[in-house]
């Protein structure tokens, strides 16, 4: 629904700012889709009378007129076709700045002109470039056309929930404004005492009115208004209309259009003079329709209708689709004297088939599907009726049609206390609740007893009596066996009655709910059902890296706490500063068992010596668990680790694959994969010695925190753990994960979505020999650098060493991926690039390119 | 006219037929049907065509272009098929297919994770302590009497430094409720520690986990059904359960769960001793007194905590009759579990 802020604001004080505004809207439920200004139009354009105007010879359509605003007459020349003296347009005045324009004094075809009279759409006001805006004659000139047209405005489309048609309307929306802002309400005053009513007309001598449906046709009002006068809609009410998306036709129609938009209750006008008369008296019969009915609508098309439509018809014919949309052959026109004013209420699902039936989709159908109220017909009636009289000159004739069938009684609901604290977990005085109800229009009836009553059951609504001690209750239902309701037991409850236009409250919950809304949802503080106990990122880690291992064919396996100390000075040699971390057992049950260990990797090796000796001579092994070293003080150091051991070949001997020996780069693959797949990216690897063959270790840092460690074990450490490497005809592999400072690393951490490239890529490969001793790592950057920001891949594709290739030489192949962020690169760019590339290593080092 | 288009289908239907690779017949296409050829240029001559001879023109052309393009499409095909058919290798298939490398857990961390995701689809949070602890948590804080013997150095291990490894996760029960307020509803897996001689069936190390629930309202009865969903989970849909009064110091009322036996389902065997039933954990209402310890206020929250045996149940689950089994890593075993 699009409503205008300053229509709004004639319903209610509204004194904060946009934001606060629409901060409340939406903490009541009612959802901002889109706000915006409407008609900033700057202050040099102002209303201005044309005094005279002259066409400019030579030219078809432009005029030269004399406009006086007031202060001053200016020539200007203008174009538009109804332009002409006497009118009072909107002026444009030099050096103001339009949207497109800035205006200054010029000359059209010789003629100087100061200044624009402007068109809607050169106001930005809508898209309409028919003629420049034609006020009403009373309007006063030299006046600033936003103090005139109250602008600017805030246009808000707001999305009102199915369960809500009270806010289809203005006064719906400050209503609920009112309630939780607490602002003052100010709306028309409307009764048929303050219309004046013509005494000599009544309705009864010239209309009868025969509801056939009355399932359907809840509530049928009319109104007889007889000499209108048809033209115009003044224009504050036509502004009104354009800001909240409708299109003014004529007074009557829109004054039903208005009164539509500010109580939220469609009407309908139809000429009386089009409806056949019996002795004197036009008929309205509501009805179904016949079979295959035709019916033309005012959207142009004709309708072959079925009967479970509802029409409302005069003596021979439809002349509306109920609720829907009306006739072509009993609408308003401007020769139209006489007007019946319709204001009904049908069934919403009646309407809401008859709508979907013939994908017919009007303000009115939107409304009236979404269950609106028969009491609310009365005053939309009158409202009209009473715009009718003032702005269309019409007389009122006296009386009303109004049948209403099954006219309900006021839905009574008692609410607990009690229950309000314990569905939304705040507690609220009798007081409080009763404000936040008051505020939406429920009347407080009283205290009483609490007793659950059933809006569907057969009789609906059970009667609220007194007990002798002034105590409500609702009289017991028939039919059901909890008659013996004992006062003193049930628990104490509040009753409200409900307006009839909140057709949403139904229940005791439904209110319980309108009072959380009102009394705010940020009140509510929230309540800890779990202590935020549980690390879910180090828990799924750990899993994750055990599951990672577990895939790349490692076994886990699980080892005691205990250390032996001999162990580790066979990994650490008499290094005292690691010995000292160790925490010892006072009462072990041996040696071998009587400290907490410091790593994993000694009892490791005793795995691998254990399955060695029964014939296991190929293993994958992990354990991650903790790892303890001293702090004098609890809690002690307790780290996380996993560390793998590989002993043999990488994978099973297998027909299809040549078997190959585990290698540093298998260890060195492995560890950095792993660091990927858990989002790691900016490490550094170093070479590292510490208890791994220096030659053949490295190690990997993360913000200068060593995360892990991977290498070849010095045969002679592994010795000592009984692995003789030359029996075995392998080394022993080891590398060891900080698995607390990963945690800690990759916190937070998500990986972010990179836009794949626009164009395509292209690849090359080179290959060349060059000397042993230049690093992959440095020609590797030394590419890099060379390609610059058409690199999009680079990797190494081959090392070979063999008859063809130089002793201290090796050949290298890389394979380069190219990506221009901006163009596709052709294939003479990419050669040029990898020209570059090749000098680039011919004049750095003494390679051979192959 | 027409015995043109007929004199160049004889001749593209010789060059087809000959065409014996796809490049070869892709030119050929593109000589013959495509936008540079012969055919293509008869249509740019329609205009030069008196009108009345216009569509009879056009339309030989258009048959003899089908007429190409099928001979084209069939040879295509026919090249296809014969490729496809020289690649085929005649496969032996009866030889295993490729090896991938496949590790796995411990049969003690399958179970153990086992465990955790039943309890955090029951809404529990996993909660971890430290293994080195002190008395007080280990012991006072669990209304363990002073003088009690599982505090013997026979019993528990201590540090140098006077510290203890915990004999039980049930510290971390306690550094919970000293951290947080209730309601708590966590489980604690970990390791203990206690001076027991390996045998078959005892270990100085060996996994727990240890369950706590603390709220208002919270009753014997929930611990009932949490636990027996628990065994559900684990053993499946047709185990019982049953308690039995126990004592612990930090809970009371005390009881052992017993489950019906995985082995022989309740009719009694070797493994239950004929008895039918195997126990499962044990369990109470927590000890007012520990509530009163950790200022937790025990009139108004109740709580109930459970502990059970890791190894005890992955013994129970693999059918593995030898606790050191677990703790030997025989990899002729782990690979079992992969």
């Amino acid at each position: 629904m699009q409503i205008s802020l300053e229509w709004l604001k004639t319903y209610i004080k509204l004194e904060c700012s946009l934001e606060e505004l629409v901060r409340m809207l939406t903490f009541s439920g009612i959802e901002v889709e889109n706000h915006y200004s409407y008609g900033d139009i700057p202050n040099g354009v102002v209303t201005a009378k044309v005094i005279e105007s002259q066409p400019i010879e030579g030219s078809d359509h432009l005029q030269v007129c004399s406009v006086e605003t007031g202060e001053q007459k200016l020539q200007i020349v203008c174009g538009a076709p109804n332009c002409r003296s006497g009118i009072i347009a909107a002026l444009a005045l030099p050096e103001t700045n339009l949207k497109d324009i800035q205006i200054k004094k010029t000359k059209i075809r010789g003629v100087e002109s100061h200044g624009m009279l402007c068109s809607e759409k050169e106001l930005s006001l809508s898209e309409d470039h028919s003629g420049i805006i034609e006020l009403p004659a009373d309007t006063p000139i030299g006046k600033s056309l936003c103090e005139i047209w109250n602008l600017p405005d805030e246009i808000f489309e707001l999305e009102i929930t199915p369960n809500r048609p009270d806010l289809l309307g203005y006064m719906g929306i400050a209503t609920d404004l009112a309630a939780s802002s607490g602002s003052k309400l100010t709306f028309p005053e409307v009764n048929s005492a303050n219309t004046e009513t013509d005494a000599n007309t009544k309705i009864d001598d010239h209309l009868s009115l025969e509801v056939k449906e009355p399932t359907s046709c809840i509530r049928y009002v009319a109104r007889l208004i007889r000499n209108v006068r048809i033209g115009e809609s003044p224009e504050w009410l036509k502004q009104r209309l354009i800001r909240s998306g409708l299109r003014p036709i004529n007074n009557v129609v829109d004054i039903t259009n208005y009164v539509m938009l500010e109580t939220g209750h469609p009407l309908h006008a139809f000429d009386y003079n089009k409806l056949p008369k019996r002795n004197g008296k036009a008929e309205i019969i509501v009805r179904n329709a016949e079979l295959n009915e035709q019916f033309c609508a005012l959207d142009g098309n004709e309708y072959s209708l079925s009967p479970s439509n509802l029409v409302i018809a005069d003596s021979e014919k439809a002349i509306a689709l109920a609720g829907v949309i009306g006739g072509t052959n009993s609408h308003i026109t401007d020769n139209t004297v006489d007007v019946v004013l319709e204001a009904a209420c049908f069934d919403h699902t009646s309407i809401r088939k008859t709508s979907y039936q013939h994908k017919i989709s009007t303000d009115s159908a939107y409304r009236f599907e979404r269950q609106l109220a028969p009491e609310t017909c009365e005053e939309a009636s009158l409202r009209a009726a009473s715009l009718i009289v003032t702005l269309a000159a019409g007389t009122l004739s006296q009386g009303k049609l109004d049948v209403w069938n099954n006219k309900a009684k006021p839905l009574i609901i008692p609410i607990r206390p009690s229950r309000f604290e314990q569905v939304i977990g705040i507690s609220l005085t009798k007081e409080q609740i009763q404000n936040c109800l008051n505020r939406l229009g429920l009347i407080y009836l009283g205290e009483g007893c609490y007793k659950k009553y059933y809006p569907n059951s057969v009789d609906a609504i059970p009667r609220l009596v007194t007990n002798a001690d002034g105590v409500l209750f609702f009289e017991s239902q028939k039919n059901r066996n909890d008659d013996t309701v004992n006062i003193d037991k049930v628990e104490e409850a509040l009753y409200f009655e409900i307006p009839p236009k909140r057709v949403d409250l139904t229940r005791e919950i439904d209110l319980i709910e309108e009072i959380s809304r009102i009394h705010g949802l940020d009140k509510i503080n929230s309540r800890q059902v779990v202590p935020n106990i549980m690390d879910q990122h180090a828990f799924l880690l750990k899993r994750k890296l055990a599951d990672y291992f577990c895939l790349r064919g490692f076994n886990e396996v699980v080892n005691l706490s205990f250390g032996d100390p001999d162990h580790f000075s066979l990994l650490y040699g008499d290094n005292s500063d690691e010995s000292r971390k160790q925490i010892e057992l006072l009462n072990p049950q041996n040696r071998n068992l009587s400290v907490m260990r410091t790593n994993l990797a000694a009892q490791l090796l005793q795995t691998a010596s254990y399955n060695i000796n029964r014939s296991t001579k190929q293993m994958r092994i992990f354990e991650m668990n903790r790892v303890f070293q001293e702090n004098h003080s609890l809690p002690k150091i307790e780290n996380c680790h996993l560390t793998l051991l590989a002993i043999g070949d990488n994978q099973n001997k297998h027909w299809k694959t040549s078997s190959l020996a585990t290698d540093f780069y298998d260890l060195k693959g492995l560890v950095t994969d792993l660091l990927e797949t858990t989002g790691l990216v900016d490490y550094r690897i170093v070479d590292y010695s510490n208890l791994y063959y220096t030659e053949e270790a490295q190690s990997i840092l993360c913000e200068d925190k060593q995360i892990a460690a991977f290498g070849k074990l010095k045969p002679s450490v592994a010795i000592n753990f009984g692995i003789d490497s030359l029996e075995l005809k392998s080394d022993v592999w080891l590398a060891d994960i900080d698995v607390e400072s990963l945690i800690d690393l990759t916190r937070d951490k998500t990986k972010q979505y990179k836009q794949v490239p626009k164009f395509p890529s292209s690849e090359r490969d080179i290959s060349f020999l060059i000397a042993d001793n230049i690093s992959f790592n440095s020609i590797q950057s030394e590419i890099k650098d060379a390609v610059g920001n058409s690199l999009y891949g680079l990797a190494l594709i081959d090392e070979f060493r063999g008859k063809q290739v130089p002793g201290g030489m090796r050949s290298l192949t890389f394979r380069i991926v190219f990506n221009h962020p901006e163009k596709t690169l052709t294939d003479d760019e990419v050669d040029l690039i990898v020209e570059l590339v090749k000098n680039k290593l011919k004049s750095l080092w003494d390679v051979q390119l192959r | 006219m027409q015995l043109q288009l007929e004199e160049l289908i004889v001749k593209a239907k010789q060059e087809i037929g000959q065409c014996s690779n796809l490049s070869e017949l892709a030119n050929l296409k593109a000589q013959y049907v495509g936008k540079k050829s012969e055919l293509n240029n008869l249509f740019g001559k329609l205009k030069d065509i008196p009108a009345e001879e216009r569509p009879a023109f056009g339309q030989a052309v258009n048959r003899a272009r089908n007429k190409l393009e099928e001979l084209i499409d069939g040879r295509e095909t026919e090249l296809r098929n014969s490729i496809w058919n020289q690649t085929k290798q005649g496969l032996d298939l009866t030889m295993p297919g490729t090896a991938y490398p496949r590790g796995g857990l411990h049969p003690l961390t399958k179970v153990m994770r086992e465990i955790e995701d039943v309890f955090i689809g029951m809404g529990f949070a996993i909660a971890e302590g430290f293994d080195i602890e002190d008395e007080f948590h280990n012991f006072d804080a669990l209304n363990t009497p002073k003088d009690h013997p599982s505090r013997n150095l026979a019993d528990t291990f201590y540090l140098k430094d006077g510290n203890l490894l915990r004999t039980q996760t049930s510290t971390v029960q306690v550094r919970t409720m000293e951290k947080y307020p209730p309601p708590i509803r966590i489980i604690s897996p970990g390791r203990c520690y206690r001076n027991d001689k390996p045998d078959a069936s005892h270990s100085p190390v060996f996994h727990q986990v240890e369950g706590l629930v603390v709220d208002e309202g919270v009753t014997m009865a929930d611990m009932k059904d949490t636990l027996h969903r628990f065994a559900k989970s684990i053993f499946g849909n047709d185990v019982q359960v049953r308690l039995r009064p126990h004592f612990f110091p930090f809970t009371e009322p005390s009881v052992e769960m017993d489950m019906s036996c995985s082995v022989c389902g309740g009719k009694g065997c070797r493994v239950c001793k004929q008895s039918g039933w195997l126990e499962l954990c044990g369990a109470g209402m927590v000890d007012p007194n520990v509530f009163d310890i950790l200022k937790i206020d025990s009139e108004r929250y109740t709580g109930y905590a459970f502990g059970f045996g890791i190894d005890r149940i992955t013994m129970m689950k693999y059918n593995i009759p030898d606790l050191r089994i677990l703790y030997d890593n025989d990899l002729r075993v782990l690979r079992q579990f992969s």
